[in-house]
């Protein structure tokens, strides 16, 4: 089932041509990744499907209504955690809830039962300049997943981090998702990332960005395999 | 090691502050300089303590005046900084005048308001208003155009409302410039009530001072300026101590400082 669809999107910002003729699935319950070369439009293509922007061409449809230019319906995590440093971790997750009309008090109950799961028990009272860059990712992730939980935007979440660090929230991220089972829309600039997270990979070339490429990884799974893609996928955003 | 800087930090300026007040009181002792040209620390205190039922009388008028036209400044410069911020063609037409405004001289303006409004309190909380709108109106409005874009596409894209963007981000964010432009203005809102006092009036520090001055009463002067200085710096300690309470996430203490 296609839960999300960008069909033809075009999009010239201020005079660049960014996007050019984009179409997009996104399936229920799928990991797709979008990889492209920095700079080639995929934060544009993240603010046109969450409805920030709207397309100069082509449109959006979520569950088969049209959506575009429209916000409210997905989460959208840009690529700064962008929490309120003057609120606590618990009070930063409950935004969406708080914004959906929740009171404050329900909002933080029902935000405090996710905070072990998104290994943050313990930390409830924590301001964000407290945080390791690691668990303010998470507590980004965490108030992006209580704001709609069956599509996620996620955009470069773990590019700021050291390779450790990344590493450790990759493999939880992929234990995350076989948990609560969202459709995920991936941004990456990261390779092994995609290849390691999702079921399907587009590859975007520079801008203009349009797909060079679109990989089904549910079909191959061997390490041989793999890193030939890898080596292909090199090849294609070197130009 | 660092409890020591700190240390130094605060005692240096009163040290400094205590060698000019030596070299002030030899300086008019030595060379014998006439009490109505110059009173000595010394002679300024024992007016203090002397006349302070008189300055309390007068102290408390101009604090009164400060404080009302402070307050209600602090009001309208909010107002003023939210419609600024959420209508657009009135920042256009407003914010460059508002800029303009501030090159009127006050002196001029305090005469006027005499005329119209007569010796009593109203003229002088208008020239406090006047005084300390501007530097808080700029300061907010300042606080609220340099918010990250992208964190009001955050709230944008989770569907919160204007008013609800303004309240939860734009405004805390805005806190912290907002409180620097309303320290300024707590430091002229005493001196701006003295100036209006100055220029007509039957009580107060700016009248006190006219009158004693018109009697070569320097040590009088000396004494209401004394007065008006700890008025000031109360008034500042005053502010620093509600954003100290209001602002909490943005403090000074040792947290931060680790850092630098
Ligand atoms: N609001 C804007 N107005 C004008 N140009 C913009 C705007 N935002 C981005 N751009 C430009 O559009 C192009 C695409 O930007 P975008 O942020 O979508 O790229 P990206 O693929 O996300 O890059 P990165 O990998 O660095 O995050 C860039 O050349 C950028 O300079
Ligand atoms: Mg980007």
């Amino acid at each position: 089932m296609v839960r999300l669809k960008v069909v033809n999107v075009s999009k010239t910002l201020e005079g660049v041509h960014t996007l050019d003729n984009l179409t997009i699935e996104l399936h229920d319950k799928e990991f797709v990744a979008i990889v492209g070369p920095s700079g080639c439009g995929k934060s544009t293509l993240l603010n046109i499907i969450a409805g920030l922007l709207n397309p100069d061409q082509g449109s959006i449809y979520i569950d088969g209504k049209d959506w575009s230019g429209l916000t409210g319906r997905v989460s959208y995590m840009q690529q700064k955690d962008l929490l309120l440093p003057w609120k606590n971790v618990l009070d930063n997750v409950s935004i969406p809830l708080v914004l959906k009309g929740t009171n404050k008090k329900e909002a933080r109950e029902t935000a405090r039962q996710y905070l072990q799961d998104f290994d943050l028990e313990g930390f409830a009272r924590y301001y964000p300049r407290q945080l390791s860059g690691g668990m303010r990712q998470r507590v980004a992730l965490l108030r992006t997943y209580l704001f709609a939980s069956d599509i996620l935007l996620l955009d470069e979440p773990f590019a700021a981090l050291d390779a450790i660090t990344r590493h450790k929230m990759q493999l939880w991220l992929k234990d995350i998702r076989q948990r609560y089972q969202p459709s995920i829309l991936f941004v990456t600039h990261d390779i092994n990332e995609a290849l390691l997270l999702a079921d399907r990979i587009y590859v975007l070339s520079a801008r203009p960005a349009s797909i060079k490429l679109e990989i089904n990884l549910s079909t191959t799974s061997t390490g041989t395999e793999k890193q030939h893609l890898e080596e292909q996928i090199l090849a294609i955003l070197e130009g | 090691m660092k409890t020591s800087a700190n240390i130094a930090n605060k005692t240096a300026p009163l040290i400094a502050f205590l060698i000019l007040l030596v070299i002030w009181e030899l300086g008019v002792r030595i060379y014998h300089i006439p009490s109505y040209i110059l009173a000595s620390p010394s002679q300024v205190l024992v007016t203090i303590a002397e006349t302070y039922p008189m300055l309390w009388f007068h102290g408390s008028m101009t604090l009164l005046e400060a404080i009302s036209g402070f307050v209600l400044a602090i009001v309208i410069a909010f107002i003023m900084a939210f419609l600024l911020d959420t209508l657009f063609w009135l920042n256009q037409a407003v914010y460059p005048l508002l800029i303009v405004s501030q090159t009127i001289p006050l002196i001029v303006l305090a005469v006027l308001f005499t005329i119209w409004f007569g010796f009593g309190l109203l003229p002088k909380i208008l020239v406090v208003i006047l005084v300390c709108f501007f530097p808080m109106v700029i300061s907010l409005s300042d606080g609220l155009n340099n918010i990250d874009p992208d964190q009001i596409n955050l709230f944008r894209s989770m569907g919160a409302s204007r008013l609800k963007t303004f309240s939860m981000v734009k405004l805390p964010a805005a806190l912290p410039a907002f409180f620097s432009g309303i320290r300024i203005s707590a430091t002229y809102s005493i001196m701006a009530a003295v100036i209006a006092e100055w220029l007509g009036s039957n009580r107060g520090l700016g009248y006190y001072m006219t009158l004693q001055q018109k009697q070569f009463a320097i040590d009088r002067v000396l004494a209401a300026v004394v007065v008006i200085c700890l008025l000031s710096l109360l008034l500042v300690k005053l502010i620093d101590l509600l954003e100290y309470l209001l602002v909490p996430w943005n403090r000074k203490d040792s947290f931060d400082t680790e850092e630098h």
